[in-house]
């Protein structure tokens, strides 16, 4: 029997995986969150504004057009966009896949029953009703990946993902840095316990642009994309030169 | 023709009478929900693809099995003394059991690997043998030995589960052998050469036709799921770059690329997928390389023939499971014979694999049995000549409907202190009728395994 140290799932992760883990938190979480924006959008382009749509994606840095509340909803699901839920799905899909070995099954299978529904449904009018279901999927998807109890490491950079994106979107939606300042220590604890080097984010300025990038720039200071060896090319090229 | 009904499928086919039929479908949404693919890549695009399920298992009777089972074990085992005689002694050359060109000309020999040892002289540590049925004898042969990188074992590990919990029915009623222990198996394999540090499944990544597999199998072992770039190699030894900087010594990989793509500095150059220096990792015994470089020149086509040979040679047994009847147009007599017989044997190209480069003589025109006569006599070596084994054919729930479909059996084998049988296996079936190439690469589906005792 070899000696040494033996590793379970969850503790050796390597950069690659905890990167994947931190997108699939952030992009399930904006997921959650725009379609929630989006059925409420809903209701005002019908009742109140007919430009709450616009307005919603603008700050989103997205411009959109259509010409009524179905419409609209269409271009928030399908749209050509990098804030469409369909792209956004995709990419939360693919980062699943990645690391679905460290996933749970049903949060896993949740998601990808999600994005098969969407993709079967392109050519379809989009319904309210069925957003409202796939928001509580997310839900379900969310809330999985919260439980408190046996919770690998992996879960921690799904978490960590997805406090980034609600901050993100806190930020650009409601300017709401007092929002995020209530909720920092509780992402700070689990970028700590990521990485024991971390030292913890504190909001001093009031300028949004300043804080959304303090705030993104927290992944780079938990997962350490440089500090290993020489890479294989670099050493090709030094052994050339 | 079709494979008689054994008591044991009678009873299945009895409680399938009895449970809920409309249920079938939730195999398929399973798949479907957990995206267990086997995908393709067709004309330059990657597609997603399920694997094509067929529900009626196949299902063997435990006291054949146990046949089947001391067979492969008795072959395995021969094959891993082989591996390490050829990479050290060479004895089975110099008694002349197998020709020594035979050894020099195969693809898979990579004698710059010479006299490298492998830990715990294991080489075979995951195989997949390939079995068929024959409806003439009513005997298992052995078709293929793969010691490389054998997929496969993921889609009955999958489907089991979902089974058991669609249809409980049967589990209740029948007397089927577990597999699950696999996962646990796989993992103590692993533990038993690991030279100190991680386990890693080294995965190609996401667009791999079997990545699918490579994730379940890191997920049921514990084991790390990296790709060639989470690693390197320092002073011999390889570490996983961990995500906070720091590096984690790794003691034994599950590789799931070729040897071709395993290391750049040492083979394929251009490779993007592979770890520089790991060969020079396993040439030092700093890690266990799972299946060992240069298995290839075990489960070469026209070594396959010696197979039964080497049996003998190793063991001093006589073979429990015979190789489907092989010609070597090498030798005189059979390339004699083999010109002769062309249009009723089946034609393999050694160097090909997973249904490609597979001619039936009776299917040949005028003009394509010339040419492959020609490239017989040109290159002797680089084909085998093989009987056509009539093997049966099984029962497919297709379109509603119960149809013949040839089939054959994968059955995995993990090589650790002790040599084991998955109590079950993959059952390959061909998609149209009275095809005889199963593979997945060429579109066929799959069924899970029962050994079933009455």
């Amino acid at each position: 029997m070899g000696g040494g140290i033996m590793m379970t799932n969850g503790v050796a992760i390597s950069v690659n995986t905890a990167q994947r883990l931190y997108w699939f938190g952030r992009y399930v979480q904006r997921a959650e969150t725009l379609l929630r924006e989006l059925v409420n959008s809903y209701d005002y382009v019908i009742d109140r504004d007919v430009d709450d749509g616009r307005k919603l994606y603008a700050k989103l840095g997205v411009e959109i057009e259509y010409r009524n509340a179905l419409d609209f909803l269409k271009e928030g699901i399908y749209g050509n966009h990098a804030s469409s839920i369909e792209s956004i799905i995709t990419w939360a899909r693919e980062n699943a896949i990645e690391t679905r070995h460290l996933l749970d099954e049903r949060g896993f299978s949740t998601l990808n029953k999600i994005y098969n529904h969407l993709v079967a449904g392109r050519e379809s009018t989009v319904s309210p009703t069925s957003l409202e279901e796939m928001i509580d999927d997310f839900a379900l998807i969310l809330g999985i990946f919260s439980s408190e109890l046996g919770r690998p490491k992996a879960y921690h950079f799904i978490r960590l993902g997805q406090y980034i994106e609600r901050f993100d979107l806190i930020l650009r939606l409601y300017d709401g840095i007092d929002l995020v300042n209530a909720e920092l220590e509780a992402m700070n604890v689990i970028a700590r316990r990521l990485n024991r080097y971390y030292q913890p984010l504190k909001i001093t300025s009031s300028d949004v642009s300043n804080v959304l990038k303090s705030v993104n720039g927290v992944v780079d200071r938990v997962i350490q994309e440089n500090t290993c060896a020489l890479d294989y090319a670099e050493e090709a090229s030094q052994s050339q030169g | 023709m079709i494979e008689p009904v054994s008591p044991e499928l009678q009873k299945f086919y009895d409680i399938f009478e009895s449970v809920d039929q409309s249920k079938v479908s939730e195999f398929e949404d399973f798949l479907d929900a957990n995206a267990v693919n086997f995908n393709l890549f067709k004309d330059g695009n990657f597609i997603e693809r399920s694997f094509p399920f067929d529900m009626i298992p196949r299902i063997i009777p435990k006291a054949e099995f146990d046949h089947l089972e001391a067979g492969i074990i008795q072959r395995v085992k021969a094959l891993n003394a082989f591996l390490n005689d050829i990479y050290t002694d060479q004895k089975i050359l110099k008694d002349g059991i197998v020709p020594r060109e035979y050894v020099d000309s195969a693809k898979g020999f990579l004698p710059e690997f010479m006299g490298v040892t492998s830990p715990k002289a294991i080489r075979t540590h995951i195989s997949g043998i390939d079995l068929v049925k024959d409806s003439v004898s009513g005997n298992w042969i052995i078709l293929e030995d793969n010691l490389r990188v054998p997929s496969g074992v993921s889609y009955p590990l999958s489907i089991r589960r979902a089974f058991r919990h669609t249809y409980p029915e049967f589990f209740e009623s029948m007397k089927i052998s577990k597999i699950k222990q696999y996962g646990d198996q796989l993992k103590a394999a692993m533990q038993y050469v690991n030279t100190g540090g991680l386990n890693v499944v080294l995965t190609p990544g996401r667009y791999n036709s079997a990545y699918y597999e490579h994730s379940y199998l890191a997920k049921i072992t514990g084991a790390t799921l990296a790709l060639g770039e989470d690693l390197l190699v320092e002073n011999d030894e390889v570490f996983l770059r961990a995500y906070n900087g720091e590096r984690l010594r790794v003691g034994a990989i599950y590789r799931r690329l070729d040897d071709d793509f395993l290391d750049p500095s040492e083979f394929d150059a251009e490779s993007l997928i592979g770890v520089p220096h790991l060969a020079s990792a396993y040439r030092a015994g700093n890690v266990a390389i799972m299946n060992s470089i240069g298995n290839g020149v075990a489960d070469d086509k026209g070594i396959y023939y010696f197979v039964p040979a080497m049996i003998q040679y190793y063991l001093n047994e006589e073979p429990i499971l015979s190789n489907a009847p092989t010609y070597l147009p090498y030798y005189e007599k059979d390339r004699e014979y083999v010109l002769a017989n062309i249009d009723k044997l089946v034609i393999k190209d050694v160097a090909e694999a997973g249904g490609y480069g597979v001619l039936f003589g009776n299917r040949l025109s005028p003009e394509q049995r010339t040419e492959i006569i020609d490239m017989i006599l040109a290159d002797p070596r680089r084909f085998i000549a093989q009987e056509v084994i009539e093997f049966y054919d099984l029962p497919c729930m297709m379109e509603g409907q119960i149809l013949p479909r040839k089939a054959d059996l994968r059955a995995y084998v993990i090589h650790g202190e002790e040599v084991t049988v998955s109590m079950g296996g993959l059952t390959r079936y061909a998609m149209e009728e009275g095809n005889y190439l199963v593979n997945s690469s060429q579109g066929g589906g799959f069924k899970d395994t029962w050994v079933v005792e009455l």
